[in-house]
């Protein structure tokens, strides 16, 4: 009987022991998930921030991380490719990723004056959710947020669409129907304006046509000149002087594109050599 | 008006044909005195030895003689004159210089109001004949896209009338100084900003110009605007003045001095002084004067008849008056407007733009 029990004690050791060896790697709980290098969240933000990032990759198995900086590496870079390669790089050399394909994504908002932007790096098993498509609907709902300065409303935006693709695959307006139905959506937002700018410029160019014309009637006016009577070899000039008085500056801001502005790259190797793919937008 | 022993009665100058003794016109085609009646043609020169003129004084100008002319003397308001033809009595109110014996038709001259102190220094003869006046007007009317549809078929043109204009030329030099402020532009992107630089100058330009020529009317009578729009005129074919000139035309002596029209050429030679020290400014973006201080020297005044023919259109209850120039032919005037008209050349571009409007604002936002 003791012998039985040896037996079997031994081969559950040994089965569990087998079992851990192939079981995947789970998230590592060690890490941040919010990094905000930048200092754009107050610590209740970034608490909140943590909590709906935990119960995403708790419900769907994928890993996330949202990352702040006020500067990239690639200080020779700017624009989406700087934004690119710190998101991949931060996600990989920071261990970020679930299971062997380390599936995840990492939110990169890049906080450089001269080079804002936010860029979404997917891994693994996530890398198909993140089509074309999908980056430009999220991007277009976030960047108002981002454009207002609402950073926080912005990664909360942004957790919540990606929440949505992750529970459906897709998002839910982003069929060839729904393409139509916000094709007429934007139809009627966009008609009263359209109407508007037609109204002003036909009106001008109505006019100008019709005053062009009436000038044609028009033959007889006051003299105001003389030039037809200048002895043009008596013009004598005696002195020309210019000076510089004094340098003004006026700076204004450029707003940038609306919507349908996002960069994409459907696959890649990051400089750790894993395989990204993702997009992003500058603001 | 009645005519007694008292009335004083005065002979004006009337040149009738040597070879026939008809009345005589000036042949703005020819350039020369034209009898109707024999179809024969002479020169000025050789019909003023035939009817016994001798060498006139020169044409006095307004820059040495003014002074000394009394402007407030002036002629009764109607003199009577007797046409040399038929011998009727003809009253001319004080301006007029050169008229039609309403009686006869025959061509008078009234020398007295263009000789001495009163003689004009030059004249421009009339180029352009009665006959040409219709196409000129035909040429005018094109291009008027606004001109109403009945305009040809309803309006009353009277008749033209030649008449020479009595004109003021100024000569003039202007010495000054004009300073202005200029501003070049710079503009660039720095990341996300759109900067733009201004500097701002100081111009200043000294120097001197003249002017030589510069017509003013010299009829209360006659419109200013109307006779501004018709220059210009050749002064190069100004001729020494003859009153054989007028003949066959309507003429008026002055009844506005120099000083009056002074500030109407003054002002034209100083604009024009002004932009052509602006002239020499570049590489500004935008100038604009600030203070100029500008002088005139030298000045001198002619006294010109210029040759003009006046018509007048009725068109609805409206008169519209055209002057031509009869050198030139060019004509200006006042024009109808028709309402239909003016209503399609809005509406037809309206239309078109707002439809090119709305179209691309829905395509491309």
């Amino acid at each position: 009987m003791r012998r039985f029990f040896a037996v079997i004690f031994a081969s559950a050791l040994v089965l569990s022991c087998f079992c851990i060896s192939f079981a995947e790697p789970l998230i590592n709980p060690e890490l941040y998930r919010v990094n905000d290098f930048a200092d754009i969240y107050t610590e209740e933000q970034e608490a909140d921030l943590e909590a709906r990032i935990t119960d995403i990759y708790t419900k769907y198995d994928m890993d996330l991380t949202v990352y702040t900086s006020k500067e990239t590496a690639y200080t020779d870079l700017t624009g989406p490719e700087s934004w690119m390669n710190e998101a991949d790089d931060f996600y990989d050399y920071n261990n970020f990723g679930v299971g062997e394909d380390g599936r995840g994504t990492c939110l990169f908002i890049c906080m450089d004056p001269d080079n804002r932007g936010w860029w979404t790096s997917a891994k693994g098993a996530a890398m198909p959710y993140y089509t074309e498509e999908a980056i430009n609907y999220i991007d277009d709902r976030v960047y108002p947020y981002m454009r207002d300065g609402d950073y926080y409303g912005g990664a909360v935006e942004y957790l919540t669409l990606v929440d949505t693709l992750y529970a459906d695959g897709e998002f839910p307006y982003y069929t060839e129907y729904s393409q139509e139905s916000e094709h007429e959506a934007a139809l009627m937002q966009t008609l009263p304006m359209a109407i508007t700018a037609g109204l002003i410029v036909g009106l001008v160019v109505g006019l100008a046509v019709l005053f062009s014309k009436k000038r044609l009637m028009k033959t007889v006016a006051t003299a105001a000149e003389a030039s037809e009577y200048l002895d043009g070899k008596s013009f004598n000039l005696r002195g020309s002087r210019d000076h510089f008085l004094f340098r003004s500056v006026t700076r204004t801001k450029i707003e940038s594109r609306k919507s349908g502005g996002s960069s994409y790259s459907g696959g890649h190797r990051s400089s750790s050599g894993s395989f990204h793919s993702g997009g992003g937008r500058g603001f | 008006m009645e005519f007694d022993e008292n009335t004083t009665v005065e002979k004006a100058l009337q040149y009738k044909c040597p070879r026939c003794g008809a009345p005589l016109e000036y042949d703005p085609s020819a350039e020369k005195i034209h009898c109707g009646a024999c179809d024969t043609d002479f020169d000025i020169e050789a019909l003023k030895a035939v009817a016994g003129e001798g060498e006139e004084s020169d044409g006095f100008d307004w820059g040495d003689l003014k002074k000394d002319l009394n402007f407030e003397e002036k002629l009764e308001d109607v003199r009577v004159y007797q046409c040399q033809s038929c011998g009727a009595l003809i009253e001319a109110d004080e301006n007029t210089v050169a008229t039609k014996c309403p009686y006869c038709e025959n061509n008078v001259v009234i020398t007295d109001r263009v000789s001495g102190g009163l003689r004009p220094n030059a004249v421009i003869p009339f180029k352009i004949t009665k006959k040409d006046i219709p196409e000129r007007l035909k040429a005018f009317y094109k291009n008027k896209p606004l001109l109403p549809k009945n305009f040809f078929s309803e309006n009353v043109t009277e008749k033209a009338q030649g008449m020479y204009v009595p004109f003021w030329l100024f000569n003039a030099e202007i010495d000054g100084h004009v300073s202005f402020r200029g501003e070049r532009v710079h503009v660039y992107k720095s990341g996300d900003y759109r900067v733009t630089e201004t500097d701002h100058f100081a111009m200043e330009r000294d120097g001197e110009m003249a002017f030589r020529n510069v017509p003013v009317d010299a009829s209360v009578k006659m419109d200013n605007d109307l006779m501004d729009s018709i220059e210009p005129f050749d002064f190069s074919e100004m001729k020494d003045f003859d009153p054989a000139y007028l003949t066959g035309f309507v003429a008026e002596r002055f009844d506005s001095t120099p000083d009056d029209e002074l500030e109407r050429a003054s002002g034209r030679m100083e604009n024009s002084a002004e932009n052509v020290f602006k002239s020499t400014i570049s590489g500004y973006s935008a100038v604009r004067v600030v203070t100029k201080n500008l002088k005139m020297r030298n000045s001198s005044v002619k006294y010109v008849f210029l040759p003009v023919y006046i018509l007048n259109c009725h068109y609805g209850d409206k008169k519209y008056r055209y002057a031509i120039n009869g050198q030139t032919g060019k004509v200006v005037g006042e024009l109808p407007i028709g309402k239909a008209e003016s209503i399609k050349a809005f509406l037809i571009p309206f239309l078109i733009a707002f439809a090119a409007m709305t179209g691309l604002v829905l395509i491309f936002v």
